[in-house]
């Protein structure tokens, strides 16, 4: 339902009956959401209602079977004694939303894919500006699917094995990320199609128009091996920078040196003061220093399923890539901040 | 169904655009004086792009509710930001809900500021697959040269009276009635039709025929003058204000500050466009003095011959350019009635 929309129609919630099945449309011109639900039906039809008051409305009500009724432009809600009467917004007005589905679809289990998704998606960008950075890619990768999230400053990539996926299709992140919280859990269907992405479970169907705009060319950003390796706790490493940060704010970098026997980071903040401490870990590689903004190192160590993390460097001046420890599906790419 | 039917004269741009519906361009600049229909024109253009013959899609996109259509308003009475624009560039890489492209309609793109203008551009001119967008403004002017350059310019002028008067006709008004709004309206179906229902039409016309008459030697004159002629547009945007308040009652509580803001924006172009009506009949009072004594032929028939010869022919000339030069007053933002005060003083000489 769209909150935010300019268009009030956009405020109310499709209801349809039809055959003992209530189906629930909600749209905010972006994403659309459809869920259904087993009704006791006295007669089928369609109306559209204020979609925040009768929510609230039915919250509100004493426990206990609900009953909805619409007639005369009014929509009345009652169970046990209350009664709302409320106004009914037109159907003619409701966006006519097609319900066919690509012939192509892909089988997930939704618990996964909201995983994956909430991983890379912590790359995506919000900035409306350069709109092709606030989708996620889906993409077929060596029979798998792949999930790609960049917003210049760092990429991640989240491969998902044994998904056999077609094509390339951008799917703005803002819309994904009710995906959970909506229609989620359990075996899911994925349909890409040329103007939108499907996501399908028996609770219900959420769809989100594709960003028509070409993604960058990420794969030349990963290379095939890295000189310098750093194995390190996930835990110390996070704690670590969450220390620095409390000096750097955001825009202050965080340096880490890397030499054999782990990490030391350190960061110095003029006029204000410092923080160093040092890690145990193992190095393998030249002894080197690299710094990285301190939001985007803690929200990629912090995505990394894995209780030891990798940090692999070329130099001071080219991305830093993380991932766990022996598992690389996903993978987050850093840009350094220059010193 | 023919997308532009009842829509009053224009006939070459309406020949153009519906050339134009099969290939759209993917920018367009409508541009023209207020009231003459751009608007209009502007969202049957864009139903016809977005509807094909579906009829009830056509309604919810002249109505300004299809999700494919999207309007673009200037927040508050301020302007465009930047921020819309951005919001834009960004709902232009989406693909459309229902149809097969996605209108973005600016009614009011003279007030983009540059910043927002600037966020504009790239969109403007790199094609998307899917998105047309329609920048409506009074003159090319108001916008700066690089999104006017990017864009199909359609010059939506004045319609002559004739056939403003021939639309109302064709829509049920009375004749007369048609005829007496068209007059006034000074080439603006827009404004012909929200006045052709005001009995006080004719009215009007009078009051700003009778001016000259009515320059007084003293400088409070002016001033009672100027009061009057504000009055006498009043009743005339009745109509006007009346379709708002039903506007407003239809969506109830849910009226938002953004029609609010809007309305008040509309009654404003409307008025200002009486006014600038108002002024154009004063003027062409004078000019028909001039030609009068100068043997040309007149305008304002019903107009008594005495007052034709009031002021030598020079003079008369110099108080039509005084006139017309107070529309610039107006569109300077000046108030009303300080810019009619100060142009009856001038007229009577005192200035």
């Amino acid at each position: 339902m769209g909150s935010r929309s300019p268009l009030p129609i956009l405020q109310g919630l499709l209801c349809e009956v039809e055959g003992g099945r209530l189906r629930v449309t909600g749209t905010d011109n972006e994403v659309t959401v459809r869920t259904y639900l087993e009704v006791e039906a006295l007669e089928d039809g369609v109306t559209v209602i204020p979609a925040k008051l009768a929510a609230d409305a039915v919250r509100k009500l004493p426990s206990g079977a609900v009953s909805v009724t619409a007639a005369d432009g009014e929509v009345e809600i009652t169970g046990n004694g209350p009664r709302f009467r409320l106004r009914e917004l037109s159907v003619a007005d409701y966006p006519k939303i097609d319900d066919s589905l690509p012939a192509d679809t892909i089988d997930v289990v939704g618990e996964t894919l909201v995983k994956a998704l909430s991983q890379v998606g912590i790359a995506a960008s919000t900035d409306d500006a350069r709109p092709t950075l606030t989708g996620v890619l889906f993409e077929e990768n060596e029979g798998g699917l792949r999930l790609v999230a960049t917003d210049s400053y760092r990429l991640a990539v989240r491969d998902v094995l044994g998904i056999g996926a077609t094509g390339s299709k951008l799917v703005p992140y803002r819309a994904l990320r009710e995906l959970g919280r909506t229609v989620g859990d359990g075996p899911m269907k994925v349909a890409l199609g040329d103007r939108e992405a499907a996501f399908l479970t028996d609770q219900g169907r959420l769809t989100v128009r594709i960003i028509d705009a070409t993604f960058p060319k990420y794969r030349q950003l990963l290379p095939d091996s890295y000189p310098n390796r750093l194995e390190v706790s996930k835990q110390h490493l996070l704690e670590a920078v969450a220390r620095a940060a409390l000096v750097a704010e955001d825009h202050i970098p965080v340096r880490l040196n890397l030499h054999e026997g782990g990490v030391e980071l350190s960061v110095i903040r003029q006029e204000v003061g410092e923080e160093t401490e040092h890690i145990e870990g193992t190095y393998e590689g030249e002894e080197m220093t690299i710094a990285f903004n301190t939001r985007y190192l803690t929200e990629g160590v912090g995505a990394i399923d894995s209780d030891t993390v990798v940090l692999q460097t070329i130099d001071a001046l080219k991305p830093g890539l993380l991932h766990g420890v022996g598992d690389e599906d996903f993978r987050y790419l850093l840009m350094p901040v220059r010193l | 169904m023919k997308p532009f039917d009842g829509v009053v004269g224009h006939s070459g741009v309406i020949e153009f655009l519906t050339r134009e519906i099969a290939t759209p361009a993917q920018s367009y600049l409508f541009a023209g004086p207020s009231n003459v229909g751009k608007s209009t024109i502007a969202r049957r253009f864009a139903a016809a792009l977005l509807c094909g013959d579906d009829g009830e899609c056509f309604r919810r996109v002249t109505s300004g509710i299809h999700p494919d259509l999207i309007l673009i308003e200037p927040e508050g009475r301020a302007s465009i930001t930047v921020d819309q624009a951005r919001r834009v560039v960004s709902q232009s890489t989406r693909s459309p809900l229902e149809s097969d492209r996605k209108v973005f309609l600016f009614e009011e793109g003279g007030m983009m500021n540059d910043e927002a203008a600037n966020a504009l551009l790239k969109t403007l001119e790199e094609p998307t697959r899917a998105a047309v967008f329609i920048i409506v403004t009074e003159t090319e002017d108001d916008l700066p040269d690089t999104v006017a350059s990017r864009c199909r310019t359609v010059a939506i002028g004045r319609v002559p009276e004739q056939e403003v008067s021939d639309g109302l006709a064709a829509l049920g008004i009375e004749t007369d009635q048609a005829a007496e709004a068209a007059r006034i309206a000074g080439g603006r179906p827009g404004l012909a039709l929200a006045l052709a229902t005001e009995p006080q039409v004719a009215d009007y016309r009078r009051h700003w025929l009778s001016i000259p008459m009515r320059l007084g030697e003293h400088p409070g004159d002016a001033f009672r003058l100027a009061d009057e002629t504000i009055a006498a547009a009043d009743p005339l945007l009745e109509a006007l204000k009346q379709r708002q308040k039903e506007e407003r009652d239809v969506l109830g509580e849910d009226a938002s500050k953004a029609l609010r803001d809007r309305q008040a924006r509309e009654l404003k172009r409307a008025t200002d466009a009486l006014y600038v009506t108002g002024l154009e009949i004063l003027a062409s009072f004078y000019r028909d003095v001039a030609a009068a004594q100068l043997g040309a032929p007149i305008r304002n028939t019903d107009v008594p011959v005495a007052a034709l010869s009031s002021v030598t022919p020079r003079r008369a000339v110099a108080a039509a350019d005084r006139t017309l030069s107070a529309i610039g007053d107006l569109a300077a933002n000046q108030r009303p009635k300080l810019a009619f005060a100060n142009l009856f003083s001038d007229l009577a000489g005192h200035g």
